[in-house]
């Protein structure tokens, strides 16, 4: 009446999968305009008027269909940071690094991005901050490289 | 919402690597190391309703008994009956290597002699024609020194003449 | 005793191959604004919303953190469900569970897949044994093949009537301004098309689809209120089945999830005459054999009578049984939103909206079903009145 009782087999692999993922053609728009001009827009709702950023199809207060884009100056305020220090494999840059959830001006709602051209200490809650732009850009969302102190 | 023509769309590529361990639990465990062994294929017995399971389970799933007692193990095959099959003559992406699956590519659902549930591993024939349900197949098993205790340990399944 | 609950609002995109200007999100969007817009009603009344989809099939998971903002459920109860091809069927239910239990009077479900942006094949491989099956299964297809040899073996069935049950499919299709694949194909036509995986070609197997689906259901006193139409949900079965020999018939007899669910649905609800008591079945039908096959195997017509009807005409849109006259999964299979859809126009159908595919029988009763996951069943009814 033995039971079996040794060590299992351990079976290792991966799960490798290639994907697509189309931004909509609102935020098609927002990505062209950040590679072509270097302009940050936000989606501003037809009924209620807020604007949220980066802009997305539906009004987050009155669900409304979103299809206008208004341009941004891009200059914002630091909400609130935290510094990066682990290292994982999805990460885009290599730590340490710094995240910040960013509030720009003429937007309701905030993004989340990199902070740098600051020394890590320097960083506060409030601080004024803009965009800076990489030379080569891909219409994505790391065209912007960081915000930096304005 | 209808496409604007000429209007450039924007698209992510990705791709997803997630790597991952999987422990095949006791009662795998036992079968493969069976079968790196000493080359023998196991079902094991469900002492409450008889039916014995090839590949074995540690649960019967009819009456949720507990099935791991080793004397109840029976070898059974390597010979059995092809009881349905499939042949894939398009190739799709396989997630296991992110790579093209070979075809053409023949899978049977293979009852064992001596088992009373099916399981499934590639055919040797990739002949539509040639290939019945109710023939009669033998596991072809992989020398000693080249079996790792995993899956492929068995080749695949040869047709025979009985 | 469970309340009543009954469809209120049925919305659904059109469905196509690809669609590059919209996102997930937006597609969702699309098809909760037209189930509001049918039922009357805003967002704001929804007192809980459920989202269904596979995991992985677009390269995220637990998608409903992201995607609450177009589905609406920012702020109110409910949870994402994935449980393979009867996501969109168990949506349904679980808004059923929603109101039956009486903790809400309102409940949006939605099922949604975007397709054509990830590789399906290798998420669905994902469900299994990496181990021992993994290295088989070769996606959903496989398995389907393999219960298609299967049938042909036991019940006469031949290559030729799989392609008659497609041609059919693509002449419902064509009535249907939301199906994805609208061509009409011969026999012939099925015939010629490229082998994908024996014994189904190209044309047998359903196609990779986007679209999204999303129904509103009410209470009884909510949907009185509201409602000129409501369809009820009369009852509902869910059905799982183990692997192995038993779906075969190999040293027992056949046994599978659909029979389970066909024989108790219909026992539950005096039905004796499934194909007289019902008028039309939405068949979550995803590979050619599947309608004569699983009418079999859900007790509504004898064993290896299935392609018989198929030969008869019986199940066309215009026929004595309707079968998918929406054109089916085969020719729309967006999987998070296919087994929804079943239920949706099974309800449609129920209204007498279908349009240009509405079936010619009077409706009172539909059966609408979803199959997926590790073989499971979902199998619902759907009445005109509430009794
Ligand atoms: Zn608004
Ligand atoms: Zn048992």
């Amino acid at each position: 009446m033995e039971a079996v009782k040794k060590e299992p087999v351990l079976f290792e692999g991966y799960v490798i999968m290639p994907y697509k993922y189309s931004v909509g053609s609102l935020a098609s728009k927002f990505f062209i305009k950040i590679r072509d001009s270097k302009v940050l827009s936000g989606a501003k709702c037809p009924k209620c008027h807020m604007v949220n950023f980066p802009p997305r199809s539906v009004c987050p207060k009155c669900f409304s269909k979103v299809e206008e884009l208004v341009e941004l100056s891009g200059k914002g305020k630091l909400e609130t940071f935290t510094i990066v220090h682990y290292e994982s494999s999805v990460q885009a840059v290599k730590p340490p690094y710094a995240i910040g959830v960013i509030k720009l001006e003429g937007a309701d709602t905030a993004i989340t991005h990199f902070i740098g051209g600051v020394d890590y200490k320097d960083i506060k809650p409030g601080m004024k901050l803009e965009p800076v732009f990489k030379a080569k850009r891909n219409a994505n969302i790391l065209d912007i490289e960081y915000f930096q102190p304005a | 919402m209808k496409p604007k023509v000429q209007e450039e769309l924007i698209y992510l590529d990705m791709t997803l690597k997630l790597p991952f361990k999987w422990r095949t639990g006791e009662t795998m465990g036992e079968f493969f190391r069976e079968l790196k062994e000493n080359g023998i294929l196991y079902a094991n017995q469900c002492p409450t309703c008889g039916r014995a399971f090839c590949l074995p389970k540690t649960v019967c799933t009819r009456d949720h008994t507990r099935c791991t007692e080793r004397s109840k193990w029976i070898p059974v095959g390597p010979k059995g009956t092809l009881v349905t099959f499939f042949m894939a003559e398009q190739s799709f992406l396989l997630p296991t290597t992110g790579e093209m699956l070979k075809i053409p590519f023949a899978v049977g659902i293979i009852l064992l002699d001596g088992a009373m549930v099916t399981l499934q591993h590639q055919l040797e024939e990739t002949d539509t024609e040639k290939i019945k349900p109710f023939m009669r197949v033998e596991a072809v098993i992989k020398p000693k020194e080249e079996r790792k205790g995993n899956i492929y340990d068995i080749v695949h399944f040869k047709t025979i003449n009985e | 005793m469970s309340n009543r609950v009954a469809i209120v609002g049925i919305g659904q995109t059109t469905h196509s191959g690809r669609r590059p200007y919209v996102n997930d999100g937006e597609l969702i969007y699309d098809a909760v604004t037209k189930a509001l817009a049918d039922a009357d009603l805003s967002i704001n009344d929804m007192e809980s919303v459920m989202l269904g989809n596979m995991d992985l099939f677009e390269g995220h998971s637990l998608n409903d953190a992201m995607l609450n903002l177009y589905s609406g459920a920012a702020g109110k109860p409910g949870f994402k469900m994935n449980t393979g091809g009867t996501v969109g069927s168990m949506m349904a239910i679980q808004g059923w569970y929603h109101i039956a239990s009486g903790l809400y009077d309102l409940c949006l479900v939605i099922g949604w897949e975007k397709h054509d942006e990830g590789p399906a094949t290798p998420a669905i491989s994902t469900i299994t044994d990496p181990a021992v099956d993994r290295p088989f299964l070769v996606g959903a297809i496989g398995g389907l093949a393999t219960v298609s040899v299967a049938y042909m073996q036991r019940s006469g069935c031949k290559l030729e009537h799989a392609a008659m049950v497609r041609a059919n499919a693509s002449q419902a299709a064509a009535r249907n301004p939301n199906a994805h694949m609208r061509e009409i194909y011969s026999v012939e036509d099925v015939m010629k098309a490229r082998m994908v995986m024996y014994p189904l070609n190209l044309l047998m197997c359903c196609p990779t689809s986007l679209g999204a689906c999303a129904l509103v259901l009410a209470s009884e006193s909510k949907a009185k209120k509201i409602s000129k139409k409501p369809v009820w949900m009369k009852d509902h079965v869910t059905v799982h089945v183990e692997y192995g020999g038993a779906q075969f018939g190999i040293g027992e007899k056949r046994w599978t999830s659909h029979m389970e669910a066909g024989a108790k649905l219909f026992k539950r609800n005096n039905i004796t005459k499934p194909m007289k008591e019902t008028q039309v079945f939405e068949m979550y039908d995803p590979f050619a054999f599947a309608i004569p096959m699983w009418l079999e195997d859900f007790l509504i017509c004898e064993p290896s009578e299935g392609w018989k009807l198929i030969e008869k005409g019986a199940l066309k849109l215009e026929g004595e049984y309707p079968v998918s006259p929406s054109g089916g999964v085969l020719c729309t299979n967006s999987i998070g939103d296919s087994a929804l859809l079943r239920v949706a126009e099974a309800a449609l159908q129920i209204r007498g909206d279908a349009g240009e595919h509405q079936v010619t029988r009077e409706v009172k009763q539909a059966l609408a079903s979803g199959f997926g996951g590790s073989f499971w069943s979902d199998l619902l009814l759907l009445s005109k009145t509430m009794d």
